[in-house]
């Protein structure tokens, strides 16, 4: 017994200092990475210094062009936006960017995700690395899974399935995103494949929506936020946001709504899916929300 | 307690310590075999209450029904008792009886009920009966089958009657195996209850290891394949003929995985216990053939058809023909075991078939030509990967149409993301080393039993390693515990 269990101690340390090693490597895979999205999450969290940010799922990440941006209104710009993510990814890069600066402005698109219980987990990715290091991604990471404390003890872990875009972020020069701008170049949506979103039977998440509210609060007396909607194909049912826009409203916060406008909510040529415009369509929505942005600011 | 979980974690070690120290503490008598029992028996309990606490009383049900069955049942092979047999089998055949009936109600009675109104409907007969829609308790099909073999033993006169209640109530309860098997025989578990045996370093050296290789075959192999397959669950549809094949291999790797896995873990715990359990797999994607197929996998459950079922049909001492039928009729239960679902009948019944084949035309017999050995390697995975998709399907028409597609639609598009496919790819690149090595017994491949302890203790270090950078910690169920 003895024997076995110095055996296991041994192991066990083995192990740990395994873990180490390979999660220090890691580590510096991520933030010297050269491309992709570990560039843009460690630029997002670190070293952001933009006069405008765009926050949002993959429907922020997907339509906001930063150049046009940047060309229109003589502002530096950067997409922050993330696939499968929620305020929760947004609340706490806020934590840490309010940290550095204090951005001119923070545009933030927003979808029924934000406010749903979705138990997607690429926002849990993003925010890993950063356990420990922001009391906000430790609470939230913990609301999220009451053993995340003992789990992120392992460096490791903490990039768990994310091995190959480290290798390939920090050895793919040629960078996919531009800005942090993501372009769906994936052709045009075709006719009758798709059927019109619609979110039956919603059940609204209270913690979310409560986090959301805070967020606004927080931002409201150091930058300014305008909240907007981006076009859905054939539009949908308003009612969804109802609560965020309702948040805005009372929080005097100015809404930018596309979900139904005709201009490209018709417009298959526009899409690549019912929720999400490929290039052209988010070039068009760009141009059209910078001009709005122009008149809401006087720039 | 799921092995894959956190809970596993930290309570596991809590077990073994408390345990060992308990054996070390009360020594090495026939008293301590007793208090031993009751502690492994406080353990079983206790985790299979955490679940479901009303359900422990269907395992408690299972076990004195099939105890006093098997001590009446005992009674006629004593010389003191003169053979009725006909009342030994109305005795048999009713603790049979109440045996199935708690797996009757709450697995096969909802499927039954929907098939006489279906019927009924078609008729012309407007009917609708409640269904129970019970949960299935924890491992019923498998405690529910192990029991039933140890009273058909002891009918059978292969074994005495266990006379001890306590050590009965372990072999039924024993918490490694009872969630998804092994399917343990009575001769082999129950003679491990009666010896308190010391600690022995080797035995729970290669339970660690088996633990660890189980663990691999879980959070890397299935569980990453299992997330990429169910990604695509309602998509295949859209999806080409080579994209469908893909993702049924994925499927039958990710089975493989999962309850290999669980299945290796469950030895490992035995064997950290001090306990030997049945080795349920054994490179099953490598057989030549269905019949070698069903030597490999889930080893214990074909045991128990071929010893309960094909044998009780009169197995291969009767006519060719009967013994068609009788392979026939094992894979049919073999079917109706693992579910109530026509999928799962039909699935048995390919594998039955495909037996009977294999057996009428001599090609369930060992190859010696190597080029015929690779081929009937390959066409035996192709058939067991086909009739997978009838095992994972929810209907019909969704296996048939999956299969269809990957006949017909022979366009070659690819559009699978690939970090997913790398980190699979890792993962089936170990599996498959492994078993070429374990199966071909090539030494120097077999890193896990290497000569050297530097390859050995590194191999496990790389795969503690690989399964926190690869694997997916999301505690999710064995496919096998719904059975």
């Amino acid at each position: 017994m003895k024997r076995f269990l110095i055996k296991l101690v041994l192991f066990i340390s083995i192990c740990i200092v395994a873990d180490i090693c390979v999660g220090v490597f890691l580590d510096n895979l991520r933030t010297n990475a050269i491309s992709g999205a570990n560039k843009k999450n460690t630029h997002v969290w670190e070293t952001t210094n933009e006069d405008i940010l765009i926050f949002g799922s993959s429907r922020a990440f997907n339509h906001y062009v930063p150049q046009i941006f940047e060309d229109s209104l003589k502002m530096t710009c950067y997409n922050c936006g993330e696939d499968e993510s929620g305020i929760a990814l947004f609340y706490s890069r806020w934590y840490s960017i309010k940290q550095r600066y204090i951005p001119k402005y923070i545009i933030y698109d927003v979808y029924v995700q934000d406010i749903l219980p979705i138990g997607k987990s690429n926002y849990i990715t993003k925010m890993k690395p950063y356990y420990g290091k922001n009391y906000l991604v430790d609470s939230l990471l913990t609301k999220e899974d009451r053993n995340v404390k003992y789990k992120i003890l392992s460096k490791c872990y903490r990039y768990n399935s994310q091995l190959y875009d480290l290798l390939l972020d920090r050895f793919r020069s040629n960078d996919i995103l531009d800005k942090g701008f993501y372009t769906m170049n994936k052709g045009t949506l075709e006719e009758g494949k798709y059927a019109p979103v619609k979110h039956d039977n919603i059940v609204f998440d209270d913690n979310r929506k409560q986090m959301f509210e805070e967020f606004i609060k927080e931002i409201k007396g150091q930058s300014k936020l305008i909240i907007s909607i981006s076009p859905i194909y054939k539009g949908t049912d308003e009612h969804l946001f109802s609560q965020i826009l309702g948040l805005a409203k009372k929080y005097d916060v100015p809404v930018l709504n596309h979900v139904n406008d005709t201009v490209f909510t018709e417009h298959r040529e526009y899409f690549s899916n019912p929720t999400h415009m490929n290039t052209r369509g988010a070039e068009v929505y760009t141009n059209t929300i910078v001009e709005e942005f122009r008149k809401l600011t006087n720039i | 307690m799921i092995f894959n979980s956190f809970e596993f974690l930290y309570l596991f070690p809590i077990v073994f310590c408390v345990y060992w120290c308990f054996i070390y503490a009360i020594g090495k008598n026939e008293k301590a075999v007793g208090l031993r029992s009751f502690l492994l028996i406080a353990i079983s309990y206790s985790l299979y209450l955490k679940w479901k606490p009303v359900y422990a009383l269907v395992l408690l049900f299972i076990t004195v029904v099939t105890y006093i069955g098997g001590r009446i049942l005992g009674t006629f092979n004593t010389p003191e008792r003169p053979k009725t047999l006909c009342s030994q089998k109305a005795v048999l055949y009713s603790a049979i009886i109440m045996t199935l009936s708690p797996l009757f109600c709450f697995k096969y009675l909802d499927f039954i009920n929907s098939q006489i109104t279906t019927v009924g409907e078609l008729c012309g007969f407007e009917f609708g009966l409640e269904g129970l829609n019970w949960a299935l308790p924890l491992g019923l099909s498998f405690y529910t089958f192990q029991a039933l073999g140890y009273m058909i033993d002891v009918y059978r006169g292969n074994i005495s009657a266990e006379k001890n209640f306590r050590d009965y109530m372990l072999f039924v309860c024993f918490f490694p195996q009872i969630s998804s098997g092994p399917i343990s025989k009575a001769q082999d578990l129950l003679p491990q209850i009666k010896e308190c045996k010391p600690f022995d370093n080797r035995q729970a050296t290669d339970g660690l290891k088996w633990l660890l290789w189980g663990m691999f075959m879980k959070v890397v192999i299935a569980d990453r394949l299992g997330a990429f397959v169910d990604s695509y669950d309602t998509q295949y549809v859209y999806m080409s003929g080579v994209e469908n094949l893909l993702l049924t291999f994925g499927y039958t790797f990710q089975i493989y995985g999962d309850f290999a896995g669980y299945s290796f873990m469950a030895m490992g715990v035995g064997k950290l216990m001090g306990f030997d359990l049945i080795n349920n797999f054994n490179q099953p994607y490598l057989a030549t053939s269905i019949t070698d197929f069903w030597r490999r996998w889930h080893r214990s459950l074909s045991f128990w058809l071929r010893d309960y079922v094909y044998i009780s049909l009169g197995g291969n001492r009767c006519s060719k023909l009967k013994n068609y039928w009788n392979i026939f009729v094992t894979f049919l239960v073999s079917g109706i075991w693992h579910g109530a679902n026509w999928t799962f009948i039909v699935w048995g019944c390919i594998h039955g078939f495909i037996q009977m084949i294999e057996k009428m035309f001599g090609l369930n017999k060992k190859v010696e030509n190597k080029a015929v050995f690779v081929v009937r390697i390959f066409a035996t995975f192709i058939v067991v990967n086909f009739a997978w998709i009838f095992f994972r399907q929810p209907t019909f028409e969704g296996a048939f149409e999956q299969i269809g597609i990957i006949f017909t639609n022979h366009d070659l598009s690819f559009n699978f993301t690939t970090p997913p496919l790398f980190y699979i790819a890792i993962g089936l690149s170990v599996l498959f080393v492994r078993d070429i090595a374990v199966e071909f017994n090539i030494k120097s491949l077999d890193f896990m039993n290497h000569r050297y302890t530097i390859v050995r203790w590194s191999y496990c270090v790389v795969l503690v390693i690989l399964s926190l950078l690869i694997g997916v910690f999301d505690s999710s169920q064995f496919i096998y515990v719904n059975f």
